[in-house]
């Protein structure tokens, strides 16, 4: 049974995680402040831990720099900013995921899972040297079996999406437009004013993404075109 | 005694000094003046002697001259080498019958008895004027032969008839001249040496006359000064070390001589140390008591000059200063006057003095000094007057110069810190009018100068005064390019503050007068201008801070309801009632997130507190994507998206996040509010420099709003929406629109919805 440390000053918020984490299968331990977090991460065995960023004494964003002077887990902050600079100053300073306030507590426990999975199955996956396999953070496309996995999972995509995924995931960081993907996928000259590719890769990302909103793989570049993120 | 006292003291001695020394100066250059040698250089003090000075040498001259002209007395009035005064000196006749001669005794009685005397004490000089002539005195005599004249030579009638007075002071005159030279050269002990002497051809007879027999040529030429003439062809050099060779003499030579021999020599020689007190010697001590003289007066000028000149240096260095070690300057009432009137007062004043005080002083000179000084003492009057007022003015200047009051206390800077002090209007017209009639006033002064004197061009005090004006205009044109300048500067400051260069400073310094106040005032409406700008930033971040913390504050407990209604809905209420009213309070706990969220954004879009991140993007492809995005959410319900889009790259700059989140707030408000089953038209339009994206729906409710009213929502917080949605969506949409550079517009045809987002295209 994996270990889930939940720190937030609001207790309200901490024991509705407990529900929903504990409801999959997850040990949670409540603490109330940074100190507390960081005492409880000391005395028991923890895979990962939620933090919020406004608390009294040591806020999240400290108790993330101390966790990471010892410890390496999974860390999800937890915070009612959301703004873009918060966001990434959480993330540059050792966080894994940045989750807003209020949050989907679906997407909460989705996103829990995909960084212990990540954390624990994936390690040795990095082993594995096929040039048939390509592979962009927790995402993995076996270009063999035509099989793709997100954090583990299968994912079930048609030919087409299939074959879009590739192309970016192929060519990781670079932006494709509209035109350019059109042209690769269906071997056509592109007459524009067609929006199945945008649709296209809106499913996609429906279906890789845990909040398509906020993607973390296929990544809008409005206005220009779309990219797969190179991790 | 300290130095407060001390250096008035000090100070009125260096006045009294300086007087001293002007008078010393005064003195020396009196001594100089009144010399004989007045005017001829310095050099004649270090290089001339006394044989050298050109009274010598006449001096000389004159007693050769009178050598051959004592030749002749001696014919007339000698015999055997002494005085003969019964020797005939005058045969004439007044009429048949009437003839008479004179002796040299005859002629001296009569010349006694009209009163005539040979005065010793004066050379001899024939002195005396004849009075209460008989008639018989009065007669005129036919003169047949006089002492001094040759028969021959008595020819016109006016020569020969002369009454006998006449003929006395002739012959008396010469007599007196004869004996002058007997005594200058013959008889008194003299320094002059001479020896006059003709030979008949065969040597036998020959003649000689000297004043020293015992010397022999060569004694003679021994002397500190000699000549020597030889009438012979033995030599043709005159031998002398006289500064001239005489040449009168050989003329001289040939009229006395009484052979027809060349056959003669005449010797002179001069003793140079002046043993003898004769007038050489005389002269000579004159001429060295005149020499040093000279010299005195010479030192006495520079003593006096130097001195002057020190006292000048420490009164200059000393006025105005109570003492040494006191800075302040002391000004007398005097120096309070203002400057160019004190000027103008001393010129005339001066004036005056040199007109009035200087002839009043001179006649009480005159009652003390001697009449022939008198042209010169007034002289010196005038002098002590006009430097007396130049000295009072110019220490009266100097205190001003050093109280610093010289200018600013002058009716000039009065009048000019009046003209720039008054308004521009005022300073123009004055300024153009004074200026206008200063420069007519001296054209025309100049041209009737010029017509009425043919020489104008050459006079200097007329080369002066064009000089002057053309200076004067040069100063107006200098003063007004520097105005202009400075206009010039202001109108840069004003354009820039206006194209929003707020904390734009002028330099104060570089302005004067009225500008400089103008300058001043820029300076300070840009500081109002910063400060109001800074206070309305900083109110602009307190309110999007403020909305930013009031919305964090209100996510926390949100948080809270949204999940624990959530944690109901999985305990599955089998009520209906319950579920309902679950349903509500889902539906508004995620109207409130969303309302919170789009709060910030709006806050933050509308004061303009947002970092964009500008780059290049198509158009095209955006409302594609975007397109993309909405088709199956438009696709619930029953909406159909109708592109009408170019088949080409239109670039604009943007941030192309922010400009997304336009065109979603767009596509939403579409989806929210368009009739059910309608259709929604999207384009891109390029307009040549422009791009516009439009989207247009059928509402679905009638739109009894104006489209301004639509944007302004959020501003005048008129939130009467009961739909979902937070109804921010346009203002943002229309704020970040505004914030990359576009424009937004609404229109609101009937039931028809339209916006309108352009951009300019980038090339």
């Amino acid at each position: 049974m994996q270990t889930i440390l939940v720190c937030d000053d609001d207790k309200q918020i901490v024991e509705a995680i407990n529900i929903y984490l504990t409801g999959e299968g997850f040990q949670v331990i409540k603490a109330f402040d940074g100190y507390e977090a960081l005492e409880l991460l000391e005395k028991n065995e923890v895979n990962l831990m939620i933090v919020d960023v406004m608390m009294p004494g040591l806020d999240g964003i400290r108790t993330t720099l101390k966790v990471r002077e010892t410890s390496s887990i999974p860390i999800i902050i937890l915070s009612a900013k959301s703004e873009d600079t918060d966001k990434i100053l959480g993330l540059n300073i050792g966080a894994d995921d940045y989750i807003t306030k209020p949050f989907n507590p679906l997407e909460l426990v989705a996103r829990v899972k995909s960084q212990l999975r990540r954390y624990t199955q994936l390690g040795n996956l990095n082993q594995q040297s096929n040039s048939q396999v390509y592979k962009c953070g927790g995402l993995l496309i076996n270009d063999e079996n035509k099989e793709v996995s997100v954090d583990g999972e299968l994912i079930k995509l048609t030919p087409i999406e299939y074959n879009i995924l590739l192309l970016l995931v192929k060519n990781a960081g670079k932006v494709f437009s509209i035109d350019q993907i059109y042209e690769k996928i269906w071997n056509e000259d592109a007459i524009g004013a067609d929006n199945t590719v945008a649709v296209h890769i809106r499913h996609i990302r429906e279906k890789i993404e845990i909040n398509p909103k906020e993607p973390r793989y296929l990544k809008v570049v409005w206005g220009v075109g779309y990219k797969i993120e190179k991790q | 005694m300290n130095q407060k006292s001390l250096t008035p003291v000090l100070k009125r001695m260096a006045g009294f000094l300086h007087f001293i020394f002007v008078c010393i100066t005064l003195l020396g250059i009196g001594f100089m003046y009144l010399n004989t040698n007045y005017g001829r250089g310095l050099d004649w003090l270090q290089n001339e002697t006394f044989e050298q000075s050109p009274d010598f040498n006449r001096k000389v001259q004159s007693d050769i001259t009178s050598i051959f002209d004592y030749l002749k007395y001696q014919e007339i009035f000698e015999t055997n080498g002494s005085v003969d005064y019964n020797k005939v000196v005058l045969q004439a006749t007044s009429g048949p019958g009437g003839d008479v001669t004179y002796t040299l005794n005859d002629i001296i009685l009569y010349g006694k008895s009209l009163g005539y005397y040979l005065d010793e004490s004066d050379n001899y000089e024939l002195k005396g004027i004849p009075e209460n002539l008989s008639e018989e005195d009065e007669t005129q005599y036919y003169v047949q032969w006089r002492c001094y004249q040759s028969e021959d030579e008595l020819t016109g009638p006016d020569q020969s008839f002369a009454t006998l007075p006449e003929l006395t002071y002739e012959i008396l005159s010469r007599f007196s001249s004869y004996y002058s030279i007997y005594s200058r050269l013959m008889s008194d002990f003299t320094n002059f040496y001479f020896r006059v002497a003709y030979y008949s051809k065969n040597n036998a007879i020959y003649e000689i006359l000297t004043n020293a027999p015992e010397m022999s040529v060569d004694d003679m030429m021994a002397m500190g000064k000699y000549i020597y003439y030889a009438g012979d062809s033995s030599d043709l050099a005159v031998r002398t070390n006289f500064d001239s060779t005489f040449p009168s003499i050989p003329a001289l030579m040939a009229q006395n001589n009484p052979y027809n021999s060349s056959q003669n020599y005449v010797v002179v020689g001069l003793d140079t140390s002046y043993k003898a007190n004769d007038d050489y010697a005389q002269e000579f001590a004159a001429y060295n008591s005149s020499r040093k003289s000279f010299a005195n007066g010479l030192c006495l000028a520079a003593i006096g000059l130097a001195g002057c000149f020190l006292t000048f240096v420490f009164l200059t260095y000393a006025s105005g200063h109570q003492s040494f070690s006191d800075p302040a300057i002391t000004l007398y009432p005097f120096d309070k006057i203002r400057t160019d009137i004190m000027l103008l007062l001393m010129l005339f004043v001066t004036y005056l003095g040199a007109v009035l005080a200087a002839p009043l002083l001179s006649r009480l000179l005159h009652l003390v000094v001697s009449s022939n000084y008198w042209n010169r003492a007034n002289r010196v009057i005038m002098f002590g007057v006009v430097y007396f007022c130049v000295i009072i003015t110019f220490f009266s200047l100097l205190r001003r110069y050093k109280a610093e009051t010289l200018w600013k206390n002058s009716f000039l800077y009065e009048v000019m810190e009046s003209l720039s002090e008054r308004s521009f209007k005022y300073r123009l017209t004055l300024g153009y009018v004074l200026y206008l009639s200063a420069n007519v006033f001296a054209i025309t002064l100049g041209a009737f100068f010029v017509l009425n004197h043919e020489e104008a061009f050459r006079s200097i005090p007329f080369i002066l005064a064009v000089t002057v004006w053309i200076l004067g205009n040069l100063m107006i044109f200098h003063y007004l390019y520097n105005n202009a300048i400075q206009t010039e500067r202001i109108h840069e400051a004003i354009e820039r503050l206006a194209s929003g260069e707020t904390n734009y400073k002028v330099e104060v310094s570089q302005f004067s007068h009225l500008e400089a106040r103008l300058a001043e005032g820029l300076n300070r409406i840009s500081d109002g201008l910063q400060t109001a700008l800074a206070e309305q930033v900083k109110s602009e971040r307190l309110k999007a801070d403020l909305i930013t913390n009031v919305s964090h504050d209100i996510k926390t407990p949100l948080t809270s309801i949204i999940n624990y209604i959530d944690l109901i809905k999985r305990e599955h209420p089998e009520d209906p009632t319950i579920q309902k009213y679950l349903e509500v309070l889902d539906q508004k706990s995620q109207r409130l997130k969303t309302l919170t969220e789009d709060l910030v954004e709006a806050s933050r879009a509308s004061s303009g507190n947002i970092k964009l991140e500008m780059a290049n993007i198509d158009i095209v492809e955006l409302v594609q994507q975007t397109t993309g995005e909405f088709e199956d959410k438009y696709a619930l319900r029953h909406l159909e998206l109708v592109n009408t889009l170019p088949n080409e790259v239109i670039l604009i700059e943007a941030d192309g996040r922010r400009l997304w989140r336009v065109l979603e707030n767009l596509y939403n408000n579409a989806f929210k509010y368009a009739l059910e089953s309608t259709r929604v038209y999207v384009g891109v339009e390029d307009h040549g420099p422009e791009v516009t994206f439009s989207i247009k729906n059928i509402s679905s409710s009638p739109l009894n709003i104006s489209p301004d009213e639509l944007t302004e929502r959020f501003v005048r917080g008129d939130t009467s929406r009961t739909t979902e949605g937070s109804g921010l969506g346009l203002s943002i949409a229309r704020d970040l629109t505004t914030l990359q550079g576009g424009k937004f517009q609404i229109t609101i045809d009937g039931d028809l919805f339209k916006a309108e987002v352009t951009f300019p295209i980038k090339n």
